[in-house]
Formats: structure tokens, C-alpha cells, sequence
């Protein structure tokens, strides 16, 4: 009974701590950029603006919500709630410290790679559901983005599970104990940055939502919540990606002296300000480099780092 | 890959440098003393018209949006005898 009370308080705490999380990303995203281009950024509602995800909210809630009559209803309507799912359920296999964590799976990295690969639904179906061309073409874009970075950030964490010799992310943490495996898988953690980055659709490799060509891609006739729930979906997706970067690269909840749960979200964090900071500085590729980029450069880079890897860990027996 | 990362450097230094952003109500602009905002045609202080009708500041207008006739009175005084400013028009 203890443990099942126990766990509930585990499986809500992480719900509420991801959902404030994002919510809290949207003011922490808004007001690094503008300090990024010499601006304040949002300032009045609130001190330090920190109540402004909170009249978003209320602005997104109070808004129409409105389907277009054009639209394939039921996909139109459970494309958004996809991706939040597929993101909440990848935070199931993440372990905050020793003792935090929903449940401790042995295929937990194999989990976090399904799940995001589930994410692809929502973003092809919003942007086929939509039924318009602009959507459409986001769509497309996000499918064959998604699913072409995916291949190498699959392969880029193999390096750490060869490593680690385990699937389980707490097995991986432990055996980071002496050396965070961003040093000797320092490609491998480049690679699955960059991936992280497609796989989240942000700036520099948002082609799906390219503003300045698709309108807003995928969700363009999305309105109200159901745009919110896209918006909370890239939020979490960020936390997520940088959760796994800490988890994989960076020894998780290790760390001197402070307890074990700072360190978790102070890496967390500093991982989300890189983000920013891409989107702050960096241009937008165009989309045949894009793909270049994905099959000509990363994937066989991946390869090669596994590729070494392995040969060093076979020398070593 | 090596301009990327510079551009990154380049742009996270940009949060030591001064805000462009003046906060309005908090922080006024400076207005110099003699700024007057609203265009008026402006009296002498026995409440005589000042204006001499010279259409300098019809020429000066950029939207043309004054306009006005001038005549002359029994002294041969020079005085518009009808002075519009194109409010609609005003892009001041």
C-alpha cells in the first residue's frame, strides 16, 4: 500500500514538475532571447514577467477553438494530444536521482527511442488532418526529418549503452561514476545533440514550421488549445532531450557536495539555455542541406563512432 | 562548423551589452523645452494673429497637409484668411 502510494506521488510529482516545466520554458525561452538581442522580453505580468506563461495559458484556454470545416475531425483532434503523450510517457524511464524515477526499466533507452519515434504520428497526421497544402508540406517535412535523424541519434547512444553495457538509463548513470561519458563519447554526444534538435523541430532544423514558407507548417489551422498542446509538446521535448543528454553524457544526478536532485535540474537547465542559445544565433538550413547534413554526415559519423568504439572496447578485453 | 560556434559565442556575449529597450512608463524619453507636440497657430498675447502668411510651412510640410490664403488688411498687414491643418492628413 506504502509502495503504491509512494509511486503515485512519483508518477503526478514528475507530471507536475514536466508540465510546470515547459510552462515555465515559454517565459525562460522569451526572456533569454531578448536578452540575447539587447531587449528585456516579457517584464510586466508579474515579477520578472514569471506570470506570463500563466496569461498565455489563459489567453490559449479562452481563445476559439475552432476545427475547419475541411478537416478529417478525429485525426485533427487527437493529433495534438500524441505528442504530448509520446513525451510525458519517454519522462517515465528518466531517473531524477538514485531514488526518483516512475519505473526502472531494462529497455528504458530502447522505450525513449520508441516513444519519440511515436512522436512522428502527431506531426504528419496534424499536418495531413489539416488538409491544407502549407500543413501538408510541414507534415511531410517533419515525418522525413524526424525520421532521417532518428536513425543516427539511435546510433549515436549506442556507443554509451557498449560503454555502460546496460539499456537501463540507471545502470548508464552508474557507470559514469569515474568519467561522464561526454569525454570518451564526446562525437557521440555532438551526434545526438543534433539529432535531439530535429527530433524536437528547433530553430536551426525547424523546417516543419518554417515560418517564412509554410505559414506555421503542421499547425497552421490549429487554434486554442490544441496549438497549445503542440507548444507544450516542443517544450517537453526539449526538457526531454536534455534530460537525456544528462542522463547519457553528463552522469545524470551526479555531482559534488549539493544534493543529487540540484544537479539533475541545474544541468537540465543549463542544457535548455543551449537551446536558446541556438535558436537565438543560428539560421534555419535549407531543406535539401538538411538532409545532406542527416544522411551524407551524421550517419556516417555515427557509424565511425561506434565503429571506434567498439574497437577500443574489444582491444581493452 | 567553426563560424556556427562563433556566431553562438558572438551572440551569448550580446547579454553583457546594453539593453536597447527603453522601459516607457518607468523611464521617460528626454523632450527638449521648447518641444510644443500639437500643431497650433499660435496668437500674440493680446490675442492678435501672429501669422504673416508666408506659406513656409505649407512648403515645409511634407504631406502638404496645411493649407491657407493669404490677404491683406487695411494696414497692409498680411494675415491668412483661412489657416487648415489636414488633422487626417497630419502624419506629425
Amino acid at each position: 500500500m506504502i509502495s503504491i502510494i509512494g509511486s503515485l506521488a512519483v508518477v503526478f510529482g514528475v507530471l507536475i514538475a514536466m508540465l510546470s516545466i515547459a510552462a515555465g520554458l515559454i517565459w525562460l525561452e522569451r526572456r533569454l532571447l531578448a536578452v540575447w538581442q539587447d531587449r528585456f522580453g516579457p517584464n510586466r505580468v508579474g515579477r520578472f514577467g514569471l506570470l506570463q506563461p500563466v496569461a498565455d495559458a489563459i489567453k490559449l484556454i479562452f481563445k476559439e477553438d475552432w476545427t475547419p470545416p475541411f478537416a478529417d475531425k478525429p485525426v485533427f483532434v487527437i493529433a495534438p494530444a500524441i505528442i504530448v503523450a509520446t513525451v510525458l510517457m519517454s519522462f517515465v524511464i528518466i531517473p531524477f536521482n538514485s531514488y526518483i524515477e516512475v519505473i526502472d526499466l531494462n529497455i528504458g533507452l530502447l522505450f525513449f527511442l520508441a516513444m519519440s519515434s511515436m512522436g512522428v504520428y502527431s506531426v504528419a497526421l496534424a499536418g495531413w488532418a489539416s488538409n491544407n497544402k502549407y500543413s501538408l508540406l510541414g507534415g511531410l517535412r517533419a515525418a522525413a526529418q524526424m525520421l532521417s535523424y532518428e536513425v543516427f541519434m539511435g546510433l549515436s547512444v549506442m556507443g554509451v549503452v557498449m560503454l555502460a553495457g546496460s539499456f537501463n538509463l540507471r545502470d548508464i548513470v552508474d557507470a559514469q561514476k569515474g568519467l561522464w561519458f561526454c569525454i570518451p563519447q564526446f562525437f557521440g554526444m555532438m551526434i545526438f545533440f543534433i539529432a535531439g534538435i530535429a527530433e524536437t523541430r528547433r530553430l536551426p532544423f525547424d523546417l516543419p514550421e518554417a515560418e517564412s514558407e509554410l505559414v506555421a507548417g503542421f499547425h497552421s489551422e490549429y487554434s486554442g488549445m490544441k496549438f497549445g498542446m503542440f507548444f507544450l509538446g516542443e517544450y517537453l521535448g526539449i526538457t526531454l532531450i536534455s534530460a537525456m543528454i544528462v542522463t547519457l553524457f553528463f552522469g545524470g544526478w551526479r555531482g559534488p557536495v549539493l544534493p543529487s536532485l540540484f544537479w539533475f535540474f541545474f544541468k537540465t537547465f543549463i542544457l535548455l539555455c543551449l537551446f536558446i542559445l541556438l535558436r537565438a544565433s543560428l539560421p534555419r538550413p535549407r531543406y535539401d542541406q538538411l538532409m545532406t547534413y542527416g544522411w551524407k554526415v551524421m550517419l556516417p559519423l555515427s557509424l565511425l563512432n561506434l565503429l571506434v568504439t567498439g574497437g577500443i572496447l574489444i582491444a581493452r578485453l | 562548423m567553426i563560424s556556427l560556434l562563433r556566431s553562438l559565442w558572438r551572440v551569448f556575449l550580446h547579454m553583457f551589452h546594453k539593453r536597447d529597450t527603453i522601459l516607457y512608463p518607468e523611464v521617460k524619453p528626454y523632450i527638449p523645452p521648447r518641444w510644443r507636440g500639437r500643431i497650433i497657430l499660435a496668437r500674440d498675447p493680446d490675442g492678435g494673429e501672429r501669422c504673416v502668411a508666408c506659406y513656409l510651412c505649407a512648403i515645409a510640410c511634407p504631406v502638404d497637409c496645411i493649407s491657407l490664403q493669404a490677404t491683406e488688411d487695411e494696414y497692409g498687414r498680411r494675415y491668412p484668411e483661412f489657416f487648415r491643418i489636414n488633422f487626417s492628413r497630419c502624419i506629425f
